[in-house]
């Protein structure tokens, strides 16, 4: 092992250490199963063609400095590829079994997140040890011959290729600007990953007077002879093939970090943007400068290029367009689930007995269905929620910080129930309305065993359950309505962990009146129905 | 067929059946109408272009330990590149076969995922098919032939299947 090769083993894994840092803890990233079906698979698959002697002789041929013989560098460069194949197959089934293994249980798409971040983290280790595989593949393939010495000789300086690449780059620059805001599509680390870790993994194959030579040809324009055209291709290409890989590996980072949030969709649009922003600048290095870059050195010698090279690359993108339409298809069926929820009416929303609110609480000022409120996931969800005499109730299961948000969104806040007596009604209001649990404001994150209101007061009175609070593996949040087959307990609460899912009651400051019944819009869109509803909310008041 | 073989499949199936038991029932992984689609795909695929007799003689060959001839080599790895490429194309078939009733059913959730479950499932089939098992029983061959992968462009590969 040289010295350059070592340190841009270092550089490339630092570099993705410190991509998967910037996006997520580093524990999300080591998952044994999905370690254990690459390596299991990749060598399995191995050993089918080679024995044990040959695999390590090929490992140590790439470990030791110096030239490879020519017969030799071919088995193990033939040998190497091979076992980027298996690892890039590998990647490929892993999250073919994990999809299947979700679409078995797809009760709760938010809870779909992180076992799909595992079927991706199979196709990032395998795309990482592709990514080795192939070096050391290119690596043989350098070393088979001596280092050719740079010809000094008279060469004009090619201009049409400053043009060239001008063209180019202002043909984006001009895209970019007319489709969106530029700064949308410049994000600093996506480029260091993939610029930098392709300038650094090119030394994990090349020595640095290999690539030095190559890359001094670029601007000449005099003819080339054919080795020195197959070198500048082998390396043009590899430049080609890494910036791939270490885009693929950026947007795998960015997708298994996106996937962690799955809770607020809301959230994951920026962030997935930025993972894909890693593919498109690995794809542009390498389709519009590095592919060029290649085919330039076999023009200028005259020679037509390799089939057996260029149809490997087919077969390789063949596999990387499947992977991309399994994803696709699954996102599409993720974004069908999570829409799925917000469709129309088709049945009791956690409601007693399956009647709705309206019919539960004859006697109260109760508008059912109940949709308000911009940017949240409840908004759609309109049946899960009903106004009842100044409180908001929602049955549906939701994360407190989005059941926080909500309430403020409807101008409210979450029900701080500060006596006895508005904890019994709002109690009574849940016993006869649903038998879900839902969330109460108040904590003991600061201090444990002292539970605060939002607004910092302390809790004055006693409404726990029996046995409760018992903190049992941290729970620093609270519920109440934990019904438990019994339908008298809705003000007693018990305390959860806050990464619970529960549902909600806001408390507004301007009670929502009942709308005349002719006027109610109920198949109209949600901003309109709002809409009418204030209006008429305000008649009221006057 | 050499212990090494035998060793390496089973190396390569059971880690993918115990990853997947890991995370669920194994059932979860077994679909009737992918496998069939597949079954289908190389056995009709294989019979259009080969006898049974030819198929029959480029197995045994494989399956005998130590060398082999470079021509009868070229012939078998002729047969699994056939056989890997069918596969690959069954699984492609599968997917597209799932994927259409899905995309057409996307406002009933019920629906969708036994349909993706098909086309997720032949898909799975056919890459543990072509790449982990045809593709290295390929080289495999050519290796025992002692043939380089440089001479194994389709080219030669058909000539394999002449002589």
């Amino acid at each position: 092992m040289t010295g350059s090769r070592l340190f841009a083993a270092v550089l490339v894994l630092g570099l993705i250490l410190g991509a998967i840092l910037l996006n997520s803890p580093l524990a999300v990233f080591i998952h044994l199963p999905s370690v254990l079906l690459v390596l299991g698979v990749t060598l399995g698959g191995i050993l089918v063609s080679h024995t044990p002697a040959k695999l390590t002789g090929g490992i140590r041929g790439y470990l030791s400095r110096g030239r490879l013989d020519p017969a030799q560098a071919d088995r193990n460069a033939a040998l190497f590829g091979q076992l980027a194949d298996l690892a890039l197959a590998s990647g490929l089934v892993g999250p073919l079994i994990g999809i299947a293994i979700i679409l078995t249980n797809l009760d709760d798409p938010a809870k779909l997140g992180p076992p799909m971040a595992v079927c991706l983290l199979t196709m990032f280790y395998a795309v990482v040890c592709q990514l080795v595989f192939h070096s050391a593949a290119a690596d043989c393939l350098a070393r088979k011959e001596p280092p050719r010495k740079p010809r000094p000789s008279a060469d004009r300086f090619a201009w049409r290729k400053v043009v060239g690449l001008g063209v180019v780059a202002g043909g984006l620059v001009v895209a970019i600007v007319l489709h969106s805001p530029p700064l949308v599509l410049l994000h600093a680390p996506s480029f260091c990953l993939v610029a930098v870790g392709t300038a650094a993994g090119i030394f994990l194959s090349h020595t640095p007077s290999d690539v030095r030579t190559v890359l001094a040809g670029f601007f000449g324009s005099r003819d080339l002879e054919e080795p020195e055209a197959q070198d500048g291709f082998a390396l043009y290409s590899r430049l080609a093939d890494l910036a791939v890989e270490m885009g693929l590996i950026g947007t795998l980072i960015g997708v298994v970090a996106v996937l962690q949030s799955l809770d607020d969709p809301t959230k994951v649009g920026p962030p997935m943007a930025v993972a894909l922003l890693t593919l498109l600048y690995g794809v542009l290095l390498s389709e519009l400068v590095f592919r060029p870059a290649a085919s330039d050195c076999l023009v200028r010698a005259g020679v037509t290029q390799d089939p057996a090279r260029s149809r490997r690359f087919h077969r390789i993108m063949g596999l990387i367009g499947m992977l991309n339409l399994v994803l696709l298809s699954f996102f599409v069926i993720l974004l069908a689930i999570v829409n799925y929820g917000r469709g129309p009416y088709v049945g009791p929303v956690g409601w007693l007995d399956g009647e709705t609110p309206d019919v539960l609480l004859p006697e109260l000022d109760v508008v059912f269905p109940f949709g308000a409120g911009p940017s949240s996931l409840l908004e759609e969800r309109e049946h899960a929620c009903a106004s009842v005499e100044g409180y908001v109730i929602c049955t549906e299961p939701t994360p407190l910080a989005l059941a926080k948000r909500y309430c403020e969104s409807l101008g409210g806040a979450m029900v701080i129930l500060e006596t006895e007596q508005e904890n019994r009604r709002v109690g009574g209001l849940l016993d006869r309305l649903s038998y879900r649990a839902v969330w109460v404001a108040a904590t003991d994150r600061e201090v444990e065993g002292q539970w605060n209101w939002p607004d910092g007061t302390k809790l004055a009175h006693d409404p726990w359950l029996v046995g409760e609070p018992d903190d049992m593996g941290e729970e620093d949040c609270a519920s109440m309505n934990l019904h438990q087959g019994d339908p008298h307990h809705g003000g007693e609460w018990n305390d959860v962990g806050c990464e619970e899912r529960l549902g909600v009651v806001c408390e507004l400051d301007e009670p929502v009146r009942k709308q005349p019944a002719e006027e109610a819009p109920m198949e109209a869109e949600p901003p309109v129905a709002e809409e009418g509803k204030g209006a008429s909310g305000e008649e009221g008041d006057q | 067929m050499s212990t090494r073989t035998w060793l390496a499949f089973f190396l390569l199936f059971s880690v993918i059946v115990g990853v997947t038991a890991l995370g669920a029932p194994l059932h979860v992984i077994v679909d009737f109408s992918a496998l069939l689609i597949l079954v289908g795909a190389l056995l009709g695929g294989t019979l259009l272009a080969y006898s049974t007799g030819e198929v029959r003689r480029l197995l045994r060959a494989w399956t005998t330990p130590g060398p082999m001839e470079p021509v009868l080599a070229l012939g078998a790895a002729a047969l699994f590149r056939r056989l890997s490429g069918l596969s690959i194309g069954a699984g492609m078939v599968g997917l597209l076969v799932g994927l259409v009733p899905m995309i057409a059913n996307l406002d009933d959730p019920t629906l969708t995922g036994p349909a993706m479950a098909v086309a997720v499932l032949s898909l799975l089939y056919g890459v543990v098919l072509s790449e982990l098992v045809f593709r290295p029983v390929m080289a495999d061959c050519l290796g025992r032939g002692r043939l380089s992968p440089e001479n194994s462009t389709p080219d030669t590969l058909r000539k394999g299947v002449r002589s």
